[in-house]
């Protein structure tokens, strides 16, 4: 894990004074509120409908146990005793106090951390594999890269005032767990004919009201170039992005206009005209790797002999390591997912105890290592498989092994209209809803994989374009109606999903999932998930049995 | 409207001259409507001519103009359109060694900001100056004492420190 | 033809804490049933132009007006009845046991 040296340190413990001094100069009315809010917003501020909203960033969604157990104390002591993980790895305080704020910094900056553009037009927080560092089939680390950027993009002075906002994402792995194809760049590590790791480079995805899927800017960019080449697509999208309309304000509507060939040449020009100096870059990229060296793991054999006793003794283990438990890169180990989808919660809530719980388990079982994914789960990257059953005993205690990653329960919702001042209908009790209709352990293991993700309205924080089923909840003259994507998918093989037809209301759209469902269980093939029977029969299928009763 | 740059406010010799009005000495121009100055503009001398840019224009065509031009003003419409942060970049990347002037809505968190990307002095309206005394610039100016990006010119940089500690080490 | 008129009253977040509060057509307050009802255009514009002034940005973040039924005192949108409750519509609390149960 990355360490703050003292100059990171000076720079957050600066930045938190600074913040402070404008939330001052807010309250004796030196700034407006139009001069402050995005002030506000790059450190993760937000005015929501019943209160302000604190996003923290957590770089590339890696985090200490430490870490994890003062945003359990700061949750206690400023906000309502819990927090939310978000889709873009992050967490959100919802109750938190603007006198309160610039104090919670200070707090954050103790453990190294902060909220440093976690909103605002401007560059965010970066993304990437949750799975980073312990997965077998990765090129090398993609949070070295994700932490170079951090540095880089931390009060850029030239992009501070973009024209929207912009995401950045790293993946290291060719099976994509950080969706690199729908944000503004997407970065992943390759290795060229040579043999050497460098960067692939997509430009131009997004969700959002205009949803695409990222073109390649740069088939292989050498690692050293990596920051200059960021800085001239940045420009080229300062210099030329949309500022009339913000729903046209995003690179990809740019990337679009112009044309992959015209945006690339625009940037290969500007590129070449900047001064690079790689050695700087190289020595600061070995530097920040020195922080990634693989952990201290024991040795021990691949197989675990208590792992599979444990597993045929007790069958709620055995699912939920059938489900939670992905391949490790080194023997002996496993990566566990902490699932925030108990049958009922809001998707990605945590209580502070539940915090302080998984803050215990990471350093006493996974190395001291936790992740959030953006499926809105926590990652244990570093499991001993001898002492997997234990950790899922602790996880047991606070609620915490729910054994459906990656299932039809394992609901994706951004906070909707409960929260959010931009939402035009309910998101978490939509969720909620179907994960109760499908709580039957042995129903969920007869649906499959099968990701459904939700938005309360057409910004999309939800992701519902890239769900396998995708709702997104409008208003219809006051009334909420749901509309049904089908098809959309977040990885290597990233798509859009295509509507199936009008809206439902609250009251029927679980009953129109259950729909869908019965009809993939009717038209499936022998081992087809969801998605596989929908790619093969169509639309088609799948529109006829919704609205046969019409 | 109000001047200033690191040391303060300062006095403003420069005049804003319309398409229609005569030339003045330090006279700034509408970029826009240089053609149709003419000959008028060609016999100038470079110390009492600048340009008023929107943050639009095609930084190409401004770059013939580079040693005739002793101002170049960079129109901020509103605090929050950056375009004029990579215009700043550009101009200066490109070789304009004059005087740089961000003029509009701008406040003082963004001072460092303009710096950095190569401004000199910033000409905010009355309304927005009014509320930000002096020492809020002051203030705002050194609020963070390092930042990490190469080759923006700027207090200090941590990753010049960086190398510099190891070779201390060394 | 001009839509009709719904008695409003006037919202905004608290600046300090950004706690939903009302107008009372004197100070803000944390309580609904305590906001002044204004019934026509003509006062719903007085205190828009009201909104917009300075010591309301000392205090309150972002005053708009709220269409509400005047005998339940309830807004009379989704969105502005729940912001109105205060919490979110579903049990917002992760309760331990509750999810124990589940």
């Amino acid at each position: 894990m990355y360490r703050y040296d003292e100059f990171d340190a000076a720079f957050v413990r600066e930045r938190s004074a600074q913040f402070r001094d404008q939330v001052q100069r807010r309250l004796t009315g030196a700034l407006t509120e139009e001069e402050f809010r995005p002030l506000r917003l790059m450190n993760g501020l937000y005015l929501q409908l019943h209160a302000y909203m604190l996003r923290l960033a957590i770089p590339y969604g890696a985090m200490r146990g430490e870490q994890m157990r003062h945003l359990a104390m700061i949750a206690e002591r400023y906000d309502r005793g819990y927090g939310h993980f978000t889709t873009r790895q992050n967490i959100q305080f919802n109750w938190p106090k603007l006198k309160d704020v610039p104090d919670i910094l200070d707090h954050l900056a103790d453990v190294e951390m902060h909220a440093i553009q976690s909103s605002g037009n401007c560059i965010r927080n970066t993304t990437s594999d949750p799975y980073a560092g312990a997965a077998p089939d990765e090129i090398e680390d993609p949070r070295i890269t994700g932490e170079m950027i951090r540095q880089w993009s931390s009060l850029h002075p030239e992009f501070m005032f973009l024209g929207r906002k912009f995401k950045i994402a790293v993946s290291a792995t060719e099976e994509d767990r950080a969706a690199i194809k729908v944000h503004d760049i997407g970065i992943q590590i390759v290795r060229n004919e040579a043999g050497e790791a460098g960067y692939k480079v997509l430009v131009g995805g997004g969700l959002g009201r205009t949803p695409m899927i990222g073109k390649v800017l740069r088939e292989f960019l050498p690692k050293a170039d990596l920051l200059p080449y960021l800085e001239a697509t940045l420009r080229v999208y300062n210099l030329f992005g949309r500022r009339d309309n913000k729903y046209k304000a995003r690179i990809k509507i740019l990337v679009h206009k112009l044309g992959i060939e015209e945006y690339a040449a625009r940037v290969e020009e500007e590129f070449a005209s900047l001064d690079k100096s790689p050695e700087l870059d190289a020595d600061e990229y070995r530097r920040i790797a020195a922080y990634f060296a693989l952990p201290a793991f024991k040795a021990a054999a691949e197989e675990s002999v208590l792992l599979e006793r444990m597993q045929r003794e007790d069958a709620g283990f055995a699912a939920w390591v059938k489900r939670n438990v992905h391949p490790h890169r080194q023997p002996g180990y496993a990566i566990a997912t902490i699932s925030l989808k108990p049958i009922g919660g809001a998707p990605g809530d945590a209580t502070a105890e539940q915090m302080r719980l998984m803050a215990a388990v990471a350093e006493a079982h996974s190395l001291d290592e936790l992740r959030v994914t953006h499926e809105q789960n926590i990652v244990l990257p570093h499991v001993r498989k001898d002492e997997l059953y234990l950790v899922w005993s602790k996880l047991k205690s606070q609620g915490l092994d729910a054994p459906n990653k990656g299932m039809v329960t394992d609901i994706i919702a951004c906070p909707g209209l409960d929260y959010c001042n931009l939402a035009t209908a309910r998101s978490i009790p939509v969720a909620q809803n179907i994960a109760e209709t499908f709580a039957d352990p042995a129903m969920q293991e007869k649906i499959g994989p099968l990701s459904i993700k939700i938005s309360g309205c057409i910004n999309a924080c939800g992701h519902h374009h890239i769900g396998h089923i995708g709702i997104l909840g409008l208003d219809k003259a006051g009334v909420e109606s749901y509309q049904i994507t089908l098809g959309g998918e977040s990885t290597e093989t990233a798509a859009i999903g295509e509507r199936v037809g009008p809206g439902f209301s609250y009251g029927e759209v679980t009953g129109a999932i259950e729909t869908l469902i019965e009809t993939y269980l009717d038209q499936r093939e022998t081992g087809e998930t969801f998605l596989q029977t929908y790619r093969r029969v169509g639309l088609t299928a799948f529109k006829e049995t919704l609205y046969a009763a019409a | 409207m109000p001047l200033r740059d690191d040391d303060g406010p300062i006095e403003d010799r420069w005049t804003r001259v319309s398409l229609g009005e005569a030339l003045v000495e330090f006279s700034i121009l509408e970029f826009s409507g240089v053609d149709e100055r003419g000959e008028e503009i060609e016999t100038r001398k470079p110390s009492a001519l600048g340009f008023h840019v929107a943050n639009d224009v095609d930084v190409h065509t401004v770059v013939p103009w580079f040693e005739r031009v002793a101002l170049i003003s960079v129109d901020f419409p509103s605090f929050a359109d950056g375009r004029g942060f990579s215009l700043g970049r550009k101009f200066r990347a490109m070789g304009f060694r004059g005087r740089l002037r961000a003029t509009g809505p701008v406040i003082a968190d963004q001072y460092a900001y303009l710096r950095a990307c190569g401004f000199d002095e910033v000409e905010p309206p009355e309304r927005v100056s009014n509320r930000q005394p002096e020492a809020h610039w002051k203030a705002a100016a050194k609020a963070i004492t390092a930042g990490y990006q190469r080759g923006y010119p700027g207090p200090s940089n941590i990753l010049e420190a960086r190398r510099a500690a190891r070779d201390i080490r060394r | 033809m001009a839509k009709k008129f719904t008695p409003s009253v006037l919202t905004a977040n608290h600046l300090l804490d950004g706690d939903t509060v009302w107008w009372t057509g004197a100070s803000w307050t944390r309580d609904i049933g305590k906001a002044e009802i204004v019934s026509s255009p003509e006062a719903a514009a007085v205190l828009e132009l009201l909104s917009g002034d300075a010591t309301f940005e000392a205090e309150v973040v972002g005053p708009y007006l709220v269409e509400i039924d005047v005998a339940s005192r309830e807004p009379v949108v989704r969105r502005e009845a729940i912001r109105a409750n205060r919490v979110p519509t579903f049990a917002y609390i992760a309760d331990p046991e509750q999810r124990q149960a589940a």
